[in-house]
């Protein structure tokens, strides 16, 4: 047996492995390490994707699948590592460096540590970003329900504390409140994971779905489905529990957030979609448990306020995260719809999120810098940077030409066809509002004149207009897992 | 049958009595002590959902038995970690908070 048909399980390994030897590695190597890791993660995934046939099976210590754990690899999870482990790289490459001048600022403000204790907190970062890599991994890659959990809980631990790493005091209280709710969260997914093991016996993702047509009117199953999905909606920040987002991310380093934000809204809700479409009879749900119409009437209430909390917002960050809670209430508006092309549409909406949101969060960084520091004679703001986010934020209003855009009206087209009308009625009119919390962004970022170049900000830009040429063809792979 | 099913509906009284503790109490200290509470309630569930009545632990038997599963205790042992984990990061990030505000009152600390 060669080494590379163990690559499923590699994708977890690796960044754990790593994550270790940073502690014994000297510290101005750690840097190199992540990224030296963070490539082979890469060129592992693009592998992956080379010799996808289907779907990949790995049993872990060799157990077949419904008694032991099952990595499961197929086109819908396979681009989606791929994608989190090139943002990992790319938030390396570009704020990597800012992360760190922030964690250095924070210990020289406080007395008493010594040059050997801040070379261990540098680590310590670092470590944390490969710890919550290896969870995210984790979570796209299982095949079992209680793996699922864990792994959610290995992120979100890390997640916690890289969240009240800042130099902003307030970022612990939003970080401690996160704790509390994002546990809660979890409690419930594993309650939905009892529940559903009750009545079906495995954990297995295809051994239930196998099993799940013959207990599906149990009232327990769906209780458990139930606070399964109630646990990923917490997780995802849908409306009505959005503040431990915008709390936890207000004050955390904005360049953490270029990893966070995006990944963990993108993963939440790739874990709704496997365990409606994967393991759930999601024909029962919609036919017999009303779950369309529930999906589509939270959906339009989070759309409505969180848009209408963006416009109120003053700072550029809250805009900017309230306008990630609406995008998140569109993806929820799709999960109305019994469709396996919907399902593509949400992969693809969520992939044009993340490209707009991490540019977003790293114009934060640049906007923040500059309100922070009075501009000097003889230093003219940069045009370039200018010229960035009007691109960055044009694609986020979804103004035609753009991959935001293109993704709304595939949306909007599905939603009448499956006479979802006031839903319909409801995206179109947030659009238009979000035409003015928009351009409200623009207005922040001509009177902060930010100094710096932040060309880097520009990647994501431009891949969302590659994306835009094969939006077609992802959506068609997508929608072909299920069936 | 009521004495069977107590013991789910212990696991949904801690279930309860840890969210209300999380709701309603003001200090973190005490809130994180609700989570706790609220954690425990799963372990508690899973161990119930394994027993089968008659049921022996499936361990050295040497003639075919009714047996309990292991594998919710099996499981358990893995969220006892976790809760433990993020009982410990919990109690970490309040002791920095007390230290940057003197207090861990969220009354107090949501100014």
């Amino acid at each position: 047996m060669n080494m590379l048909s163990h690559f499923p399980v590699y994708q977890v390994i690796i960044p754990i492995l790593a994550a270790f030897a940073i502690i014994f590695v000297p510290v101005h190597l750690s840097y190199y390490l992540v990224i030296l890791s963070v490539c082979v993660l890469i060129s592992l995934n693009i592998y992956g994707l080379g010799i996808l046939d289907d779907s990949i099976r790995y049993y872990l210590g060799g157990w077949s699948a419904p008694v032991g754990i099952e990595y499961k690899l197929d086109y819908l999870n396979q681009p989606l590592l791929l994608v989190i482990s090139l943002m990992l790289l790319y938030t390396m490459l570009s704020v990597g460096s800012s992360c760190f001048s922030v964690f250095n600022a924070k210990l020289n403000e406080e007395d008493g540590h010594s040059r050997v204790r801040k070379k261990q907190n540098i680590k310590l970062f670092y470590f944390l970003l490969l710890i919550l890599h290896a969870g995210v991994c984790g979570i796209v890659a299982t095949n079992d329900l209680f793996n699922l959990y864990v792994f959610i809980e290995i992120a979100s631990l890390a997640t916690y504390v890289l969240l009240a790493i800042s130099s902003d005091k307030r970022a612990l209280i939003g970080s401690v409140n996160y704790l509390i709710i994002g546990t809660v969260g979890a409690s419930f997914i594993l309650l939905g994971v009892g529940l559903v093991l009750t009545t079906t016996g495995s954990l297995n993702f295809d051994d239930v779905a196998a099993r799940m047509p013959s207990v599906i009117e149990s009232k327990i199953t769906i209780l458990g489905i139930a606070s399964f999905v109630a646990g990923c909606l917490l997780k995802m920040a849908l409306f009505p529990l959005h503040s431990w987002m915008i709390k936890a991310y207000r004050h955390a380093t904005a360049g953490v957030l270029t990893y966070i934000a995006p990944v963990s809204s993108i993963v939440s809700s790739y874990m709704l979609i496997r365990f409606i479409y994967f393991v759930c009879d999601i024909n029962y749900l919609h036919d017999n448990l009303y779950f369309g119409q529930l999906m589509a009437s939270i959906g339009t209430i989070a759309v409505i306020l969180t848009s209408y909390r963006a416009l109120k917002a003053q700072t550029f960050r809250d805009v900017v995260l309230y306008s990630a809670a609406a995008q998140i209430g569109y993806m929820t508006m799709c999960f109305a719809v019994n469709s396996s092309e919907m399902m593509g549409v949400i992969i693809s909406f969520a992939l044009a999120d993340i490209l707009t949101k991490v540019s977003l969060f790293i114009m934060v960084i640049g906007v923040e810098k500059s309100e922070s520091e009075s501009l000097e004679d003889g230093i003219y703001p940069s045009r370039v940077f200018m010229l960035i986010s009007i691109i960055v934020i044009l694609s986020n209003a979804a103004i035609p030409l753009s991959l935001g855009f293109v993704n709304k009206i595939n949306i909007l087209t599905i939603l009448m066809n499956h006479s979802y009308y006031l839903p319909a009625i409801v995206m179109v009119a947030t659009s238009i509002l979000a035409l003015e919390y928009n351009y409200k962004l623009l207005k922040i970022i001509y009177v902060a004149q930010v100094k710096e170049h932040y060309l880097i900000a520009l990647w994501p830009a431009l891949i969302s207009y590659l994306v835009l040429f094969y939006n077609q063809d992802i959506i068609k792979t997508i929608g072909a897992t299920v069936s | 049958m009521l004495f069977g099913n107590f013991i789910f509906a212990a696991a949904a009284i801690l279930l309860v009595i840890g969210l209300m503790i999380i709701l309603v109490r003001d200090s973190y200290f005490i809130k994180m002590i609700g989570l706790a509470i609220f954690q425990n309630s799963m372990l508690l569930f899973y161990i119930a959902i394994a027993k089968i009545s008659n049921g022996v632990p499936p361990i050295d038997q040497l003639k075919p038995m009714v047996y309990s599963s292991p594998l919710p205790h099996v499981l358990m042992l893995t969220a006892i970690v976790v809760g433990f984990a993020t009982l410990a990061v919990g109690f970490a990030l309040i002791k920095r908070i007390y230290r940057k505000y003197t207090t861990i009152n969220a009354s107090e600390l949501e100014l």
